[in-house]
């Protein structure tokens, strides 16, 4: 999409720092006919290539979150990259004779970041999969608190707890829970 | 370093929330220059704090892309069903709770509705769910369960209630479990239950919802020659997750009772082991066998077992034992309305109790180190624990 009025990436960059919705949107709309090209000519369906083009969009967000995060090339280099490379290793697990992906564009090694993405995935995954596991009424404080942002208060009030001293405590308690759950999940 | 100060490892959450007094926070901060291990609990915690936010920050991200990709090129049809349904599989505790009765599944799906309403926007987060589970990922943010819906839908803690008088909200208007003994009653009621004894000298575990605000509390036993004494007695800690709590006789006529016979497992229990307990569901102490029927509790509750065990009102607080006459969980409730099938709290939270009682006051329980019974019949182990299980009497 060589579109005249494409946003400048400086633009995008500092629009996605701030989580500017608009911002995230030109950015998604600006690049996902190419990435959507990559996997659909490489065996993928238009559901894996939004799948696809989204958690690419996540670590490319999170990089930018990152103090002293700093792209070296396009934004477009980037994402094609990254999708590249999130597309490649899941057609491996799929046919494992798979060696490379048929296309013809220019990509850069993303290798570091993709690592760093997989292994952030993996320690998410053992927290979200703990917090199914940890049972009531841990999962139901922790989710008020981290997910939903809800005040000691409101949590309080919504457990049935006296008050929020008790819900602090419970959810200290709860917080350990979930450390030691981390740990044995495997 | 300053040892005058503890500082135990739920102080590390409360020093993130900015929650930690401030003659704290220089013993804590020493605490993380001084010792290796703590410090990397504090960083590990840290991390674990961070992560969290990550995962809300990318489900609000990946909502808001699902809203943009749809409405910049429209719903994609789903070309992987199975991959949809499979969201709930996925997750094995999910499969648990689908076999678990239908009340309990109908409260889920209403939670569900009710918090995404209240916190999310709207769009399918489903999707987003779909979406980054095809990518080998798991994403699943389930909503919380409400306490008290849970509650309703089939748990009963085993307190029994020696007052005659029934008050207003125990039936119909009841909410919540914990809740339901916090309304205000101008009479106070007397509660029985069962406790047993962790230490020669006078330490005692039970549930928290049969000590939970009473005014006065009393373990009681039966002598030899089948006369009852009593001993005043008092929480010392509780905790109201894994409901359990720590009480202690404060009674001049309470001699050290012997060495106890039977051990805590290290172990826990596992699914198809019988067991028994001892407990009070009448004026006189009762054995009751059973079966750990599952390793988890009710709608998924890893704190706990479920048994198949006939336990009636007046058996929270009773410990489970395994053949060996190891304790292996503390009875906690039951399934309302479906009899023959209780919970029991894993024997691990009693002894984290009991640890977290020994770090905050410095002191060491004289808990038992030698299991006695173990190659002994289970008559034979009866007749030696029977003496370490208490009546308890709270007034609230």
């Amino acid at each position: 999409m060589d579109s005249v009025n494409e946003i400048p990436d400086e633009v995008l960059i500092k629009g996605m720092r701030e989580g500017n919705h608009q911002m995230i949107q030109a950015l998604y709309t600006q690049h996902y006919p190419m990435v959507r090209k990559l996997v659909i000519a490489n065996s993928g369906s238009e559901s894996e290539a939004k799948d696809v083009y989204q958690e690419t969009i996540i670590v490319l967000y999170e990089n930018i979150q990152t103090k002293g995060f700093n792209l070296t090339c396009k934004i477009r280099t980037y994402l094609y990259s990254v999708s590249r490379n999130i597309w490649l290793k899941e057609l491996k697990k799929r046919i494992p004779q798979t060696t490379d992906l048929n296309d013809h564009k220019h990509f850069v090694d993303v290798n570091r970041d993709f690592d760093k993405h997989e292994e952030k995935q993996k320690r998410l995954d053992k927290i979200q999969l703990a917090l199914e596991q940890i049972g009531e009424p841990c999962k139901s404080i922790l989710t008020y608190f981290f997910f939903n942002r809800l005040t000691m208060e409101e949590i309080a009030t919504k457990m049935g707890y006296t008050n929020a001293d008790n819900a602090k405590n419970q959810k200290y308690k709860c917080f350990k829970r979930l450390k030691k759950l981390v740990l044995k999940v495997k | 370093m300053s040892n005058d100060i503890n500082i135990s490892d739920l102080d590390i959450e409360k020093y993130f929330d900015g929650e930690l007094p401030k003659e704290k926070i220089a013993a804590f901060e020493e605490k993380v220059v001084n010792d290796a291990l703590f410090a990397r609990e504090v960083r590990e915690h840290r991390q674990m704090r961070l992560d969290l936010s990550i995962i809300r920050e990318r489900h609000t991200l990946s909502q808001l892309m699902d809203q943009i990709h749809e409405q910049e090129y429209g719903k994609i049809p789903k070309l992987m069903p199975e991959k949809e349904q499979g969201l709930e599989s996925e997750n094995p505790k999910a499969i648990e709770q689908s076999l678990t009765s239908q009340n309990e599944n109908e409260t889920q799906r209403s939670n569900r509705v009710i918090s995404f309403k209240t916190f999310y926007l709207s769009v399918g987060a489903a999707a987003a769910l779909a979406a980054l589970i095809t990518l080998g990922s798991v994403w699943i943010l389930n909503q919380p369960g409400d306490s008290a819906n849970t509650a309703a839908s089939g748990y009963q803690d085993l307190l029994m209630e020696e007052s005659q008088e029934k008050r207003a909200d125990s039936s119909s208007d009841r909410t919540d479990r914990h809740e339901d003994r916090k309304v205000v009653s101008s009479v106070s009621k007397k509660y029985v239950a069962t406790a047993f004894a962790i230490a020669k000298d006078g330490y005692f575990v039970t549930n928290n919802h049969v000590v939970e605000d009473c005014s006065n509390l009393k373990l009681k036993t039966k002598t030899e020659d089948g006369k009852w004494v009593d001993f005043e007695a008092k929480v010392i800690l509780n905790d109201t997750l894994s409901d359990l709590a720590l009480v202690q006789v404060m009674d001049s006529t309470f001699t050290e009772l012997g060495v106890l016979p039977f051990t805590f497992s290290s172990k826990g229990a596992q699914m198809g082991q019988d067991v028994f307990t001892l407990g009070y569901p009448k004026k006189d102490v009762v054995m009751e066998p059973g079966t750990i029927s599952s390793t988890t509790g009710l709608d998924g509750d890893t704190t706990a077992y479920q048994l198949a065990m006939s336990l009636n009102t007046g058996n929270s607080g009773g410990p489970i034992f395994n053949t060996k006459g190891e304790v292996v969980a503390v009875v906690k409730g039951k399934h309302n309305g479906k009899e023959g099938t209780g919970y029991a709290v894993r024997v691990e939270y009693m002894l984290d109790l009991i640890e977290e009682f020994e770090t905050e006051n410095s002191i060491r329980l004289k808990k038992p180190r030698y299991n006695q019974i173990q190659y002994k019949s289970r008559v034979n182990q009866i007749n030696h624990i029977r003496q370490f299980v208490f009546l308890v009497e709270a007034v609230k």
